[in-house]
């Protein structure tokens, strides 16, 4: 079975400083792949490379078997790898609407989005007209996360999605996760805080100084994190 | 209630013209964060390329008037956005507010340039309105004409139309999601670029619907009318903070509707002659109001961490020794070029001391002031009124007068400083002392001497900095709050006010201000008649006026100590303070420091350099015109080729005056003459001079892109070189060289142009060999830095030798080195 999106030897970074150095990771199909570490250790750094949002210095970014480096974030976006970035990934100045109405650029239909979001999350469905800015914070979450769900992306790259989160919020939006998974996407989730991601993947590994030091089933890795987090 | 109506209609046509045009401004710069100055002109293009469309003779001419609507509108307009978008505005990101200011100023001289130039002469262009000028209705007595419903008609088909595109189809809400968040446009698969060209492509296509639907009320076609006119709908744009449409068109409407109104009052009599320019002025009035009633912006840290600008600061040494050779060098020149070449240097470092006031106030504290030449024009007029005007009739009152402002001027500036308590007091104190005997002993305050004077004394230049710098201080107090752009506009409706208000002024003011002119009325002629006389100093006996050279040194010395107190400023607490300010407000709010003093401060003492300048620039010119040389136009030109020059240094103010007053009339002398001699390629060589007289300040402008530190810093930077003892011989050389050929010139062995073609080769050769023998000796130890010392060859008895001193068995060390060895 090839990877559906494969890291081959990366090496990234911002002008000269290298953050991301010589990493190389596989995830499958099906895989709910958690990326622990420190704060400033590159887990969103390797997020930017797998969205296309950085450009790799070395190493090869490789999708579903083919290398795609240097491609357009959007244009990535249209072939199936669902980003959502750290913070919420909402336009705050759009309506709940609107908001929706961007997620048609990859192809699927403005009511079938509607659909599968108002089902899923049946509280944004009053608020269509609303301003996303003033939603509330698990609400905007959810709409952030129902362009994961309504797209049918293939891949799902996840960055810090409890940050500033109730946990029982947390807790539902990691069901989704997982619900997600089990259709066949390979999730990629980036998370400071590991307990709740480790109940869900099936793979994780850490990472700290733009290294990936680990790499193991959730429960091997659980007892490693103390070490990387406190050095 | 016929007037009522009719004067209600014309502001209500008017009105939406603009915001129309204040409509495109919105979009443009809420999609892309650029406030683009070039909107009017587009606007005034669109207009004359529809003129030339439909009524000439020669090219064009004649076309149907749907055929050239649609074309203009909805081939030319979008075009032209479309490329501006993709050359110019899309390398504007992580640059300053500056420059992001400049190069759509840049943009927008070129276009004015274009118009100058494709539509040359004093021809009449009139466009007629929609369907000619006797096509109206009526209600009552009052005659509506249909190109007013028209305009009406479109402004509100388009407000209907820009609110269904930016909320209800896919393209307007992702223009406006390009605005919350781009990475995220793209994350969802959006293309941000395209949203970005296409707002263009819009704000583009509505300043020339804009262009060409005002055309016809005016009497006919003129550049600079036109490009202004959109500016009136800058206010209007205010109106909606920049972001809301609604508003904005309310605002065009509210800005109409007071210009006509105001007309209709002042059709029946006019009570204040001297108001009578307000009818043109109004929306800047409007304009500069609506800014102060914003909400204050929050603090910000700034981005500067992002931001490709760097600014050194040179040593005050250096300043020293490059002042100097800067002196020496003006002075040999000046034994050897012509009267009219000493004029025109003489004129571009009068500039270049105008742009020292941009340096302090943009460069250093990143405050934005598009009024410079305002400031200017203001100290020009002051040295005039006080030192020959015929209309201030002297008297101890008008001593006392500049005496209170020299103390206002000092308890203003000084505490910045650091001075405080009785040290403030002594500094300003005998600041005014200083003061009061320079108007005293220089200008004799008694008698009627003053109103026949025949030359500036130093005096005058004095009071021109105080006046001016006082008229600084009065912009800036209601202006503190405001930053960035909207200082910028408020700034620009300034110079507009100062353009229109005092420098059209034709009516003789009266006050009865006591202590002035005995307690008699003074009445002041502010701008004789639309020009200014202003002697040449006269001091130290020398005849300024009749020696050229003389007043190109003076000048140059003024420049040189001038840049030397901005560079010993910078380098003091009070520069530190300027600096901090600019790069973070937030921080510097946190650290408590007073920033509106600081402010105020640094606006009272660039506007009294720049009087001064403007004083000194005046009367090396002799006479001043309305429109020429302190308009806004001009200002903005200087303005842009300073940043281009680099504002953050003195020798950016001297690249931005240079250039602006000589290198684009050299150049055009230059293929001009080249025209006369070769008959044959005269329309190549007229074609480059125009182009470099009409384009060359906005190419400049817009080349600033690729290297916002500016290009003044550049040069000298590749002169640093020299300084090494390595290129000694090439500088000893080279100096010598040039001054050899300078020697020759000044015993007419040949002429200037042998001069020129002989020592600016030397110059500019110099720090390249210095380069190129710096690379060739880096090339021959051409070792890895990492490697430098380890691949050394050492000796067999070295190594023995270190490892005795480190008390080593050698023998040990050469076995292991022969292991590693294999």
């Amino acid at each position: 079975m090839i990877p559906l999106l494969s890291l081959q030897r990366i090496t990234a970074g911002y002008g000269e400083i290298s953050i991301l150095k010589d990493v190389s990771m596989e995830l499958f199909s099906g895989q709910i792949y958690a990326l622990l570490g420190p704060n400033g250790g590159g887990k969103s750094t390797t997020l930017k490379v797998c969205s296309g949002q950085l450009l790799p210095t070395k190493g090869e970014l490789i999708i579903a078997g083919k290398v795609m480096n240097g491609s357009e974030p959007n244009a990535l976006a249209r072939a199936g790898i669902c980003t959502i970035p750290e913070g919420k990934g909402i336009f705050p100045n759009l309506t709940v609407r609107e908001n929706l109405l961007m997620m048609t650029s990859s192809g699927v239909s403005i009511e079938a989005i509607e659909e599968v979001t108002y089902r899923r999350f049946p509280q944004l469905s009053s608020r269509t007209n609303q301003l996303a800015g003033t939603l509330s914070g698990g609400e905007q979450q959810m709409l952030a996360m129902s362009r994961a769900l309504s797209t049918n992306p293939a891949i799902l790259l996840l960055d810090e999605l409890s940050m500033g989160l109730a946990p029982l919020i947390v807790g539902q939006l990691y069901e989704i996760v997982q619900q997600i998974a089990e259709e066949g996407v390979a999730i990629l989730v980036v998370e400071q805080f590991a307990n709740i991601v480790l109940e869900i993947a099936t793979t994780a590994g850490i990472m700290t100084h733009g290294k990936l030091i680990k790499e193991g089933i959730p429960s091997e890795i659980q007892k490693y994190l103390k070490h990387a987090y406190l050095g | 209630m016929t007037e009522f109506i009719t004067f209600t209609v014309v502001g209500l046509a008017t009105g939406a013209i603009y915001s129309i045009a204040s409509a495109g401004l919105v979009v443009t710069y809420t999609t892309s964060g650029i406030f683009n100055f070039a909107h009017g002109a587009i606007g005034m293009f669109s207009a004359f390329l529809y003129w030339q469309l439909r009524w000439d003779d020669g090219w064009g001419g004649s076309w149907p008037a749907p055929i050239a609507l649609l074309f203009v509108l909805f081939v030319a307009a979008p075009i032209i956005g479309i490329i501006l978008q993709i050359v110019v505005m899309r390398g504007l990101e992580a640059t300053s507010e500056t420059t992001k200011l400049v190069i759509p100023i840049a943009v927008m001289l070129g276009f004015i340039g274009i118009a100058n130039w494709v539509w040359q002469g004093a021809e009449q262009r009139i466009p007629k309105p929609f369907f000619g000028r006797n096509a109206k209705w009526s209600i009552g007595d009052a005659y509506i004409t249909w190109h007013q419903t028209i305009i009406v008609i479109v402004a509100v088909l388009l407000a209907v139309a820009l609110r269904f595109l930016l909320f209800k189809t896919k393209i307007g809400i992702t223009m406006r999601a390009v605005v919350d968040n781009t990475s995220l446009v793209e994350l969802n698969g959006g293309r941000p670029n395209r949203a970005a060209l296409q707002s263009w492509a819009i704000g583009s296509i509505l300043a020339a619907v804009a262009g060409v639907l005002i055309s016809p009320l005016l009497g006919g076609l003129g550049v600079l009318a036109l490009t202004l006119l959109v500016v009136n709908a800058y206010a209007a744009a205010i109106f909606g903070k920049l972001r809301n449409l609604p508003l904005t068109f309310i605002g065009g409407l509210v800005i109409g509707l007071s210009v006509s109104y105001w007309n209709w009052i002042s059709s029946t009599g006019q009570k204040w002659p001297w108001l009578s320019e307000l009818r043109t002025t109004l929306p800047v009035v409007i304009l500069f109001f609506v800014l102060l009633l914003l909400p204050q912006e929050k603090l910000r840290g700034s981005h500067a961490a992002t931001i490709r600008e760097r600014f050194a600061v040179p040593s005050i040494q250096a300043s020293l020794v490059w002042s100097s050779i800067f002196v020496v060098v003006v002075s040999a020149l000046s034994l050897i070029i012509t009267d009219k070449w000493e004029s025109l240097l003489t004129r571009g470092l009068t500039m270049g001391i105008i742009a020292l006031s941009m340096v302090l106030l943009t460069g250093y504290a990143g405050e934005l002031n598009l009024a410079p030449l305002a400031f200017a024009g203001i100290g020009a007029i002051s040295a005039f009124q006080f030192d020959v005007g015929s209309a201030v009739e002297t008297g101890p009152g008008f001593a006392t007068l500049i005496v209170l402002l020299a103390i206002s001027f000092g308890v203003l500036v000084f505490p910045a400083f650091g001075l405080v308590r009785s040290r403030l007091f002594f500094a300003v104190v005998s600041f005014a002392f200083i003061v009061f005997i320079l108007v005293v002993f220089f200008d004799g305050t008694t008698g009627t001497g003053i109103a026949s004077r025949e030359s500036m004394s130093l005096s005058g230049l004095v009071v021109a900095a105080l006046i001016s710098g006082s008229i600084g201080a009065v912009v800036a107090l209601p202006a503190l709050r405001l930053r960035g752009l909207y200082l910028a506009l408020a700034t620009f409706a300034f110079a507009i006010f100062v353009d229109r208000m005092v420098y059209k002024q034709r009516e003789t003011l009266t006050f009865d201000i006591p202590l002035i002119g005995d307690n008699e009325d003074v009445s002041i002629n502010i701008f004789n008649n639309g020009a200014l006389n202003i002697p040449r100093p006269n001091f130290w006996r020398i005849n300024f006026a009749e020696k050229q050279w003389a007043m190109l040194i003076f000048v140059s010395i003024i420049f040189c100590i001038f840049s030397v107190a901005l560079i010993q400023l910078r380098k003091s607490s009070y520069g530190r303070q300027l600096t901090a300010m600019k790069d973070s407000p937030a921080a510097c709010a946190t650290l408590g420091m007073n920033m509106r003093r600081l402010k105020l401060s640094v606006f009272t003492l660039a506007a009294a350099i720049a009087g001064f300048g403007g004083a000194l620039h005046a009367s090396n010119l002799r006479t001043i015109q309305e429109d020429y040389p302190f308009t806004i136009w001009e200002g903005l030109a200087l303005f842009m080729l300073t940043v281009v020059g680099g504002i953050g240094y003195v020798s950016g103010a001297l690249f931005g005056g240079i250039i602006y007053a000589c290198a684009f009339i050299v150049m055009g002398d230059f293929w001009g003459k080249l025209a006369e001699d070769w008959g044959s390629f005269r329309w190549l060589f007229t074609f480059l001079q125009d182009f470099f007289l009409l384009l060359g300040p906005a190419l400049a402008g817009i080349g600033l892109g690729r290297n916002p530190s500016g290009v003044g810093s550049q040069i000298f930077d590749g002169f640093r070189i020299l300084k090494k003892k390595d290129h000694r011989t090439v500088l000893v050389c080279g100096s010598s060289l040039m001054i050899l050929s300078w020697f020759f010139r000044v015993i007419e062995v040949y002429n200037g142009w042998v001069f020129i073609l002989t020592s600016l080769p030397i110059l500019f050769l110099m720090p390249l060999l210095a380069e190129a023998r710096d690379r060739d000796v880096k090339s021959r130890n051409d070792t890895l830095i990492e490697m430098a010392g380890i691949e050394y060859d050492f000796s067999d008895e070295f190594i023995s030798y270190i490892d005795a001193e480190l008390s080593i068995t050698s023998d040990f060390n050469v076995d292991e080195r022969n292991t590693l060895n294999e």
